[in-house]
């Protein structure tokens, strides 16, 4: 059973938040001419609580502050019908409940904000509505044009970005120069090391380290993390996914990247058994110190200061890689025309007004605009940007991202493990997550 | 006032049950919602024991774990965290498994090591307790995960291994993992249970959080709310930090009203808490309580019945005991009226056979017997008729009468006895205006001779009987008559008028020697006028006198063509008694003087006596004989046919035809006779002479074949009356 309480505090505080919202709309109905008596829109967004920082307000500490009160000032300023807006949160684990289990309930959203590879699923659901007719040219133009490219599907705009995280790895200098790997450590900068300089420095850190404390970090005791392994497999100069986005591992570049990786287990690369170990407990070992390199993006490296160095994942190219997490609006259609509209103009207003934007000043934003106005307030906002050219996509268009992520780690176990051979993982990898993307294509319906 | 004493209390005994009825309710829903609650605490019970199972479950695994490390082949800490790192793979309970040294570090299955310094673990175990389980607070220190997660520790003792001392193994385990095994639903989904610890935090039964940010908070839903009964959230957070059982009402932010039951869980801070919404009970109850309510107001409803059927049969059985007891009364008082006349009846025959030379003598004695003789006769009369009326078994005539005329008649009829007790007699009230009216002439009569000769009876010498008679119209072409005899009499008591027309009550109110009769009279004149839908009362001042009052309406007959109403059918053909249509009180005080009786047929007439008993056909032959009839008599039924069957045709011009006789009865005889073969089978007059003188006898007689009926006793003139007829009509 997992019946929900009756009470909550969480729910009493959205209530609260209704109520307010309502009570502002009720107050300025009379100024804005509107008859009591017309029945008011009831607009739902659903956040996922996701941790956030801004330049200029150091009081934001998550997204969901931003657009609670970007709803607030929208629902009052709202020149449509009376407007009631509630801003839901809800945990990171749990997106198909607040969002598919709700279909069809009052409680579905009307206006979903979250990271691209998760809420681009919906968008085959055939409920997300395009947002072509709400996106003004001066917005369109002001956007980076790779953020575009990935909020689009067949032609036509499902997702609006508003931000971006981009991914790189961190190295402990500590450890580095513990293990004799000085020449390695460079301030300022996102390296890039050749496969050999890679197996070089693992190596020099396996033989190297004190005990407990270990070169890389590595899991797949569950999904959590996983595009940064995936990630990993581009190191031979796989480019992961095919012309049609299928995943395409089976490749020579492939399989030695899987190999690459399966050697390092006795290379003595990552924690022991790293099969059992989850993205936080490497996070955990490279707070304490215990791993030399993990992954971080541009604004979780705040909370390690100087005590690391960038670098991008190895291959394909010379230059490495780096991943960019995308997180951005969309909006379903649950029925009701009247909130439809609402819920764009909610998005038009969202855009339209310079000041909210600003609120993406603290990671990469997606406007270009506001990058300009914070990129020297924005930590390592140069080094990223600059970096921006060495992104690859690890969504691939996909149009079933939770079924792929279901079963890649299960291979990646198998893999470190060593109970598969490269070969065999690869073609694991390559016949389930192809099936999962076939299966989302099929399903895939895009609203009218 | 008797019947409003029964009206009080009877209410009051309603107003009782019903008092009971609502104490009884109130202490029925008390007693079912303290039902519920025991069952809510059941619940709790259940619950918390499978709680603590759980957690005993995850301490067992625990020590395994740390069992199995020492024996394996460990040689340092690092390869202790790898065996670590498999045990909390294959545990399927624990996310991560933790090591704690003897010297504060924390060792984990993922190759984390947690300085002394940087965590507060090991004070979990410092108050000597030998486990413990929390909900993950990265206050404690901050471990691998940011999920909502339980912390368990087993205290360890000599476990040692790569040249480390530890003295605890810990578990963390997601809560979701144990949410659903421990989240139960009781009361149709409705009742939902939880789990929070100490600060309100929720192991089960709130929203799943994936990271401590997330946390739902029990003190925050009633912060939200509000408690009921001045109970605050101090009272309850203290209860909870205590390892109460408690329960409180509440209402939380949605306005549901909620009632929380809490249980301790054994061996931690926690809580567990049956959230049930208080409709719920409400809904149980209603069902329950309508029931009960339905079944004790049935009871009421058959209690009340009882008691109305238990009161009216003892009433019945009180009114029957005094009709009973007035029976008794009644009856010794006929028997002592019969056995009086009787007496002078013996007694008077004694003296004539002592006197039988002394004419003079013998002629008042037989005087006397005469008198004696009708007085028992009226007396019987009287009680057949209090009998006939009483079983409803009297029916009315309705034929034309002379109103006028009959009162008339009655006043008549007792002018003598008047005049000879030297009372007054007026007469008041002019002719009526419509004395042509449809009734019972006889019984008006009979009535009317009953209050008169009553008054009579009462007024002595000096006083004076006044008679009023007066009508109105009433609606539907009817005419009320009102007919008023005042006497100045002795007058009644009040109690003695209110029971004056009771016919098993007045004998024993006689109170003077001289008024002779057997005072059932008025008895009968009181039924008989209610039975005509009228009215009979009496307004009486002892020792002042009495007036009594008949109010009777009837319709108006026909306008013409129809005088001689007293001759119409249904009157009596002569005087035989009350049975018979006459009034039989008046047979005893004051009758008329008999006409002479009827001449004796001019040629002999044969008549055949049917009597079985002995006497009664001697002296009906005698008395024929002496009027110059030629008797025949047959001792039963069928000699009395063989005889008419022997004798020659046309010899027999009468039979005398006793009812109930041996061998073959009355009716039996006649049918035989009518059936026989020859011509005066028809033709002879057959007269029933039987003691039966109800008119279903007379009924039964006629319809045997029989021509007219004779009661017994025989009035000797009616009877050579009719046989006079018989002769005369012969050729």
């Amino acid at each position: 059973m997992s019946a929900r309480p009756r009470f909550s505090a969480r729910a009493a505080r959205r209530l609260a938040a209704l109520a307010a919202a309502a009570a502002l709309a009720c107050a300025l109905l009379p100024a804005a001419g509107c008859g009591p008596a017309e029945e008011p829109v009831h607009l739902t967004i659903k956040v996922p609580r996701t941790s956030h920082s801004v330049s200029f307000d150091p009081d934001v500490t998550q997204i969901d502050q931003v657009i609670a009160a970007a709803a607030e000032d929208f629902a009052a300023s709202y020149d449509g019908p009376p407007v009631e807006v509630e801003v839901e949160v809800f945990e990171q684990n749990r997106y198909d409940e607040a969002v598919v289990g709700c279909f069809d309930t009052p409680r579905a959203a009307d206006v979903l904000y979250g990271d691209y590879f998760n809420i681009s699923t919906y968008v085959h659901s055939g409920r997300v509505v395009s947002l072509d007719d709400v996106i003004d040219p001066a917005v369109r133009a002001d956007v980076y044009d790779y953020l575009w490219s990935m909020s689009e599907v067949g032609g036509r705009t499902y997702l609006m970005p508003y931000l971006a995280r981009q991914n790189v790895l961190a190295y402990n200098k500590e450890l580095f120069h513990a293990a004799g790997l000085d020449g390695y450590v460079r301030d300022g900068v996102i390296q890039s090391w050749t496969r050999e300089e890679w197996e070089q420095v693992l190596d020099a850190l396996a033989a190297n380290l004190p005990e407990g404390t270990f070169p890389m970090m590595m899991y797949a005791h569950s999904s959590q993390g996983d595009t940064h392994v995936m990630t990993l497999l581009r190191s031979a100069g796989s480019p992961f996914f095919d012309d049609e986005g299928r995943f395409a591992l089976s490749e020579p570049a492939g399989v030695e990247a899987l190999r690459w990786l399966q050697d390092g287990v006795a290379r003595g690369w990552y924690p022991p058994h790293a099969e059992n170990l989850e993205i936080e407990d490497c996070s955990s070992l490279f707070r304490n110190g215990q791993l030399a390199i993990y992954m971080v993006n541009n604004v979780s490296l705040g909370r390690y200061g100087d005590s690391i160095g960038l670098v991008n994942f190895p291959g394909p190219g010379p230059e490495g890689c780096a991943t960019t997490f995308v997180s951005g609006f969309e909006v379903f259609d649950n029925g009701d025309a009247r909130t439809v509209q609402a819920a764009k103009d909610f998005i038009a207003y969202v855009y339209g007004d310079a000041g909210w934007l600003d609120y993406a000043a603290g990671t990469l934003p997606a406007s270009q605009a506001v990058a300009e106005r914070y990129g020297d307030d924005i930590p390592g906002f140069d080094l990223f940007r600059a970096n921006a050219r060495n992104v690859v996509d690890f969504t691939g268009t996909n149009p079933n991202t939770r079924g792929v992520r279901e079963v890649f780690y299960l291979c990646m176990a198998d893999l470190l493990r060593g109970e598969a051979t490269p070969e065999e993982v690869a073609a694991a990898i390559d016949g389930q997550c192809n099936r999962a993307i076939d299966e989302g294509w099929a399903a895939s319906e895009l609203h009218p | 006032m008797a019947r409003r004493r029964y009206i009080i209390a009877f209410a009051a005994t309603i107003a009782v049950v019903a008092l009971a009825v609502c104490v009884y309710l109130a202490q029925l829903s008390a007693t079912v919602a303290s039902n519920l609650m025991t069952t809510v605490d059941e619940i709790s019970c259940h619950d918390v024991e499978t709680i603590e199972g759980s957690l005993d479950d995850c301490y067992g695994r625990l020590i395994s774990a740390a069992e199995r490390m020492e024996l394996y082949d460990v040689e340092d800490v690092l390869v202790a965290q790898e065996r670590l790192n498999l045990e909390a793979a294959s545990s399927g309970v624990f996310d991560a498994l933790y090591l704690l040294d003897a010297d504060g570090t924390l060792y984990s299955s993922s190759y984390v090591r947690i300085a002394a310094a940087d965590h507060a673990y090991d004070e979990m175990l410092a108050d000597g307790r030998e486990h413990f389980v929390m909900l993950y607070d990265d206050a404690n220190g901050r471990l691998e995960t940011t999920k909502e997660s339980l912390v368990y520790g087993v205290r360890l003792t000599g476990v040692a291994f790569g040249g480390h001392e530890f003295v605890a193994i810990l578990g963390r385990s997601d809560v979701g993992a144990i949410r659903n095994q421990l989240l139960i639903e009781s009361f149709d989904g409705q009742g939902v249970s939880s789990v929070v610890n100490s600060q309100g935090y929720y192991i089960v039964g709130a929203s799943a959080a994936t990271d401590l940010a997330g946390r739902d908070n029990f003190y925050d839903m009633l912060l939200a709310g509000s408690i009921e009964g001045g109970v605050t959230i101090d009272d309850v957070r203290r209860n909870i930090s205590e390892g109460k059982s408690f329960t409180i009402d509440c209402t939380n932010a949605e306005g549901e009203h909620l009632v929380l039951s809490f249980a301790p869980v054994e061996g931690t801070t926690w809580s567990f808490i049956m959230a049930v919404p208080s409709h719920v009970f409400e809904e149980r109850f209603a069902p329950f309580i309508t029931m009960t309510s339905f079944m004790l107001a049935a009871v009421v409803v058959a209690l009340g019945v009882m008691l109305l059927l238990i009161f009216r049969f003892m009433k019945r059985s009180v009114s029957a005991k005094a009709e009973a007891a007035a029976r008794a009364e009644f009856l010794s008082n006929m028997s002592h009226e019969i056995r009086t006349p009787l007496n002078g009846i013996i007694g008077l025959n004694h003296l004539m056979e002592r006197h039988l030379d002394d004419r003079e003598a013998m002629e008042a004695h037989v005087r006397k017997l005469g008198s004696a003789a009708r007085y028992l006769l009226a007396l019987v009369n009287d009680i057949l008729d209090v009998s006939k009326l009483q079983a409803g078994k009297v029916v009315l005539c309705h034929e034309p009468l002379d109103m006028g005329a009959l009162i008339e008649s009655a006043c008549e009829m007792q002018r003598g006895p008047m005049a000879a007790k030297g009372v007054e007699f007026r007469r008041e009230g002019g002719e009526l205006p419509w004395p042509r009216l449809v009734g019972d002439e006889v019984r008006l009569e009979q009535v009317l001779m009953n209050i008169l000769s009553n008054a009579v009876k009462f007024t002595p010498e000096g006083g004076a009987v006044t008679l009023g008679a007066a009508q109105e119209a009433a609606p539907g072409g009817r005419v009320t008559t009102v007919i008023t005899v005042a006497d100045t009499g002795c007058g009644m008591t009040p109690e003695f008028q209110r029971q004056i027309f009771d016919a098993f009550t007045q004998e024993r109110n006689r109170n003077a020697e001289s008024q002779k009769g057997t005072g059932l009279g008025m008895s009968i004149s009181h039924m008989l006028v209610t039975q005509m839908g009228g009215e009979l009362s009496v307004e009486s001042v002892l020792g002042e006198g009495s007036c009594f009052t008949v109010r009777v309406t009837m319709p108006r007959a026909a306008a013409a063509g129809d005088a001689g109403a007293q001759d119409a059918p249904g009157a009596p053909a002569g005087g035989g008694g009350a049975a018979d249509g006459l009034p039989a009180s008046a047979a005893g005080d004051g009758a008329p003087a008999e006409p002479p009786a009827p001449a004796a047929p001019a040629a002999a007439v044969r008549v055949l006596v049917a009597e079985d008993n002995e006497l009664n056909a001697d002296i009906i032959s005698s008395i024929l004989a002496e009027e110059g009839y030629v008797v025949d008599v047959a001792a039963d039924g069928r000699q009395a046919v063989d005889a008419f069957a022997a004798s020659p045709v046309g010899s027999y011009a009468a039979i005398l035809m006793d009812a109930q006789m041996p061998v073959l009865d009355g009716c039996g005889a006649a049918r035989e006779i009518r059936a026989l073969d020859r011509p005066d089978a028809a033709a002879v007059r057959i007269f029933a002479c039987t003691a039966s003188t109800f008119a279903e006898d007379r009924a039964r007689a006629l319809a045997s074949g029989m021509d007219d009926f004779l009661a017994k006793p025989l009035d000797v003139r009616v009877m050579l009356e009719k046989l006079a007829e018989v002769g005369r009509s012969r050729p």
